[in-house]
């Protein structure tokens, strides 16, 4: 019988060295990304993350080990073809907004894909429509905003429907509530389109509501979990100077132990109720 | 020494007698107290970096005036006048990284101070002292300011314009783009340098959780004028600047502080830093 | 800077902004070159009037398009006055010092004056009635022929198209770095000539570094969203050419003809 995962996207064995360095900036990584399931990969700057995220989204090569995509090997021969199945939204809005407005940047990747001009129209219509963009469609890139830059590089994608997103950085540099906004447009999307997401992110709110947390030093994979699990584990958020969400922050600082309280752990309802019982 | 900087009337009028003229600040009168941290919040395109150019002179204001140490700046204010106000005013912009040029770190540092006419040894010693304060160490002095990581890059500008022993340090978003132990970082810097330096700090920010944890006073911007102004504690806790539109979200002290059961919870004043408002909550539990 | 109207478009609907792009840059081409034929006043005052002409059916402001212009006619009055003290020919009407204005080239620098004052008007009726990605197209259009012997169109007309994109991100950064190192003291107004060169330095150095950032960004999410130039890209902007298109370009031409014989 032949068994196959649920793995989307794997990287297995992976080694890295840039070029004039003597040390491997990765040394043998593994990361297996399971369906419809949402991972974000997290660590310091220099960890090797956003080395990791240039290799998953194919702008550079191991210098050993594979990269899986839908269980098959990236290579020279199939590249372009599977490359089809991820879309990307880059840290910096300004340079990623290819065409000069709206529209025509929506429109981008499906001109490098000779799609037919009427059928084009509607899918950038539609793409448009989803991230609430529409009306602003003749809008010049220099018109917008970082937030809503970043809402046309994800129209740009749901226009050619990948199935694996990549969110390289997508929120670090909005302003707090685009951030919130943009995380919420999609966590909804992701619903819609059944989207796999990887993102490599220093933002709490964004490694927050994913399904689980890879952490990341020194080029090696050193912790997996719930955001739920590794926010309760003190010593590797110490280790790692993790930011973890207020309410977290504020549970260990209350030290719920010394209260004869058993749970560490809370959530912000949770602990609003204990706090408001226990007077 | 009058201890505020006064603005009074203040008019920006953008390009003007061009056919892209708009007026950019309307009637802006506002009191900021010195060796204070004032926070400028707002909306993108609300007037908050057109106001902080006017600071140091970058802006000269169409109508009204400015009254900051001594020197007064007006419509027709002299050039004299702007390179003194240049130098008593630091200005940090945002992404301040983009502004290194020079071969090394140092060498970066000490172009403020010899601009302002400091000698190259007193340049050197104020290098020194603002790179050690933002926390660069002496082996990255000789490095280029391109070959250091951007946090460091940031702290390398900071410092450039720190070197010029400014009285009030503007700022605009220090801390964006950075992630949450440089934004600690810089945010621990501006405080320790308002302390123990008495520096003014006026920063523009976007993070309603760095004014509510760092700030004393704030400023709210709206549509070209100035909608709110105060003490923070005053400005956090009215519903009133949270309206639809603000593009204001509640800092998480506040936030949680207004879902907490308030009756027989005994304070004295309601918290914004998240010391306080553990205080609160250990002061009013029960720990039996 | 910021009054400069040359390379900034204003979107409209009037006749002039919904002509073909191929024909507007033709049109503008052959007005140019009009101008470059023609050596007399009378001509330069039609040609002018036509300009006029054109503005009007842009429903752009004459008043709004001068003082977009104005900036410029520094740079041209610089040149003409080159033009005016440092020619030789002719009967000298004034003298001073090295100074010498004869005739010739008074007459002459008139006629200059006038030259680039209608070539900055058309190309700026070009550009205000014409976003950078129909320009771009445009080219593309006109240059298509040159595929048959192999010229890359396609990615000269990118080319064209992403630098006119990226033309108010620079300006902008360009104006930020200006007032960031005007705030630690650097002069660019005044002082030695050798002291503001280097200074420049501090403005070039950024730009340049922030200008290759934007690159390699810009490349990556190209080549991530399936650029390349090899493949055969369809088009989300077509361009028809119709009567309208073809009228306008015999009446551009006759006038054109008529004002060269006069």
């Amino acid at each position: 019988m032949i068994i196959i995962d649920n793995n989307v996207l794997k990287l297995e064995k992976i080694f890295y060295r840039y070029p004039d360095n003597k040390k491997d900036i990765l040394k043998n990584l593994n990361i297996e990304i399971e369906n419809e399931k949402w991972i974000s990969i997290i660590g310091m700057n220099g960890s090797g993350k956003s080395t990791i995220a240039k290799i998953i989204d194919l702008l550079i090569k191991p210098d050993k080990g594979n990269v899986f995509i839908n269980h098959q090997i990236v290579d020279d021969t199939n590249f372009n073809q599977l490359r089809m199945n991820i879309g990307i939204v880059f840290q910096n809005p300004e340079d990623q907004f290819v065409g000069s407005t709206i529209e025509t940047d929506v429109a981008f990747g499906l001109e490098n894909r000779n799609i037919d001009n009427k059928i084009m129209r509607k899918m950038v219509e539609n793409a448009l429509k989803e991230v609430n963009m529409f009306d602003l469609k003749d809008s010049p890139a220099e018109s917008l905003s970082g937030g809503q830059k970043q809402r046309v590089a994800i129209a740009g994608i749901i226009a050619m429907d990948p199935k694996i997103i990549i969110l390289d950085e997508s929120t670090s540099m909005l302003d707090p509530a685009s951030k919130k906004d943009i995380i919420k447009l999609i966590k909804k999307l992701k619903e819609i389109h059944h989207w796999t997401i990887i993102s490599i992110t220093h933002d709490v709110e964004q490694y927050s509501v994913s399904d689980k947390i890879i952490v990341i030093d020194k080029g090696e994979k050193v912790y997996e979990n719930t955001p739920k699990n590794l926010f309760n584990n003190q010593e590797i958020i110490k280790k790692f100077n993790i930011e973890i969400p207020f309410s977290e922050y504020l549970s260990n600082k209350l030290e719920l132990d010394t209260f004869n309280y058993s749970e560490k752990y809370l959530d912000e309802d949770e602990m609003i109720k204990w706090i408001n019982q226990s007077k | 020494m009058d201890k505020s900087i006064k603005i009074k009337h203040l008019d920006y009028v953008y390009q003007r007698n061009t056919p892209f003229e708009k007026k950019a600040l309307d009637n802006i009168s506002v009191e900021i107290p010195k060796e204070e941290i004032t926070m400028i919040i707002g909306k993108t395109g609300s007037g908050k970096s057109t106001f902080i150019k006017h600071l140091n002179g970058l802006l000269i204001p169409s109508e009204g005036s400015l009254e900051i140490s001594d020197l007064t700046v007006n419509s027709d204010v002299n050039k004299k006048v702007l390179t003194v106000l240049r130098k008593k005013v630091g200005l940090v912009f945002q992404f301040p990284e983009k502004q290194l040029f020079e071969e090394t770190v140092i060498k970066d540092v000490m172009v403020g101070p010899k601009n302002f006419g400091l000698s190259d040894s007193e340049s050197l010693s104020n290098a020194r002292e603002y790179l050690t304060k933002v926390g660069i160490g002496s082996d990255l002095y000789n490095k280029s300011p391109f070959e250091i990581s951007g946090g460091q890059m940031r702290r390398v500008a900071i410092a450039g314009v720190l070197a010029m022993n400014p009285e009030i340090l503007v700022l605009d978003e220090p801390t964006a783009g950075l992630d949450s132990i440089g934004r600690k970082m810089i945010m621990k810097l501006l405080r320790d340098l308002n302390k123990d330096n008495k520096i003014t700090i006026i920063m523009v920010t976007h993070d309603i959780n760095v004014v509510s944890e760092y700030s004393d006073n704030v400023i709210y911007f709206k549509e070209n004028k100035i909608a709110k102004y105060g003490p923070t504690r005053d400005i956090l806790y009215d519903e009133n600047i949270y309206s639809l539109n603000s593009g204001l979200i509640k800092p998480d002290v506040v936030n949680f502080f207004n879902k907490l059961d308030k009756t027989k919870l005994k304070i004295q004043n309601k918290p914004i830093t998240t010391d306080e408002l553990i205080k609160v909550i250990n002061e009013n539990i029960d720990r039996s | 800077m910021d009054k400069i109207l040359f390379g900034k478009y204003v979107p409209g609907k009037s006749f002039i902004h919904e002509l073909n792009p191929a024909c507007k840059i033709i049109i503008s081409f052959i007005l140019i070159l009009t101008t470059l034929m023609t050596h007399n006043f009378i001509q330069y005052a039609f040609l002018l009037g036509l300009l006029f002409v054109l503005i009007k059916i842009s429903k752009i402001s004459i008043k709004f398009f001068l003082s977009g212009v104005k900036p410029l006619l520094w740079i041209i009055i610089l040149t003409v006055m080159i033009q005016l003290f440092f020619s030789s020919k002719g009967q000298v009407i004034f003298s001073f010092s090295f100074i010498k204005i004869t005739d010739y080239s008074l007459f002459n620098s008139g006629l200059i004056f006038l030259r680039f004052l209608i070539i900055i008007i058309a190309s700026t009726l070009l550009t205000l009635t014409t976003n950078p990605i129909e320009i771009s197209d445009g080219i593309s259009t006109i240059l298509s022929p040159l595929k048959k012997v192999h010229f890359p169109v396609e990615t000269v007309s990118m080319m064209i198209s992403i630098s006119l994109r990226f033309v108010p991100t620079l300006s902008e950064e360009t104006k930020t770095i200006l007032e960031a190192q005007k705030s630690r003291g650097i002069d660019f107004d005044t002082g030695k000539l050798s002291k503001r060169i280097k200074n420049i330095i501090s403005l070039i150095i950024p730009l340049f570094v922030s200008a290759l950032r934007h690159a390699e960004g810009l490349a990556n999410a190209m080549e991530a969203r399936g650029y390349s130039t090899e493949i055969k890209r369809s088009h989300y902007l077509e361009y028809k050419w119709n009567l309208k298109e073809t009228i306008s370009l015999i009446f551009i031409i006759l006038i054109g003809i008529i004002i060269w014989l006069m």
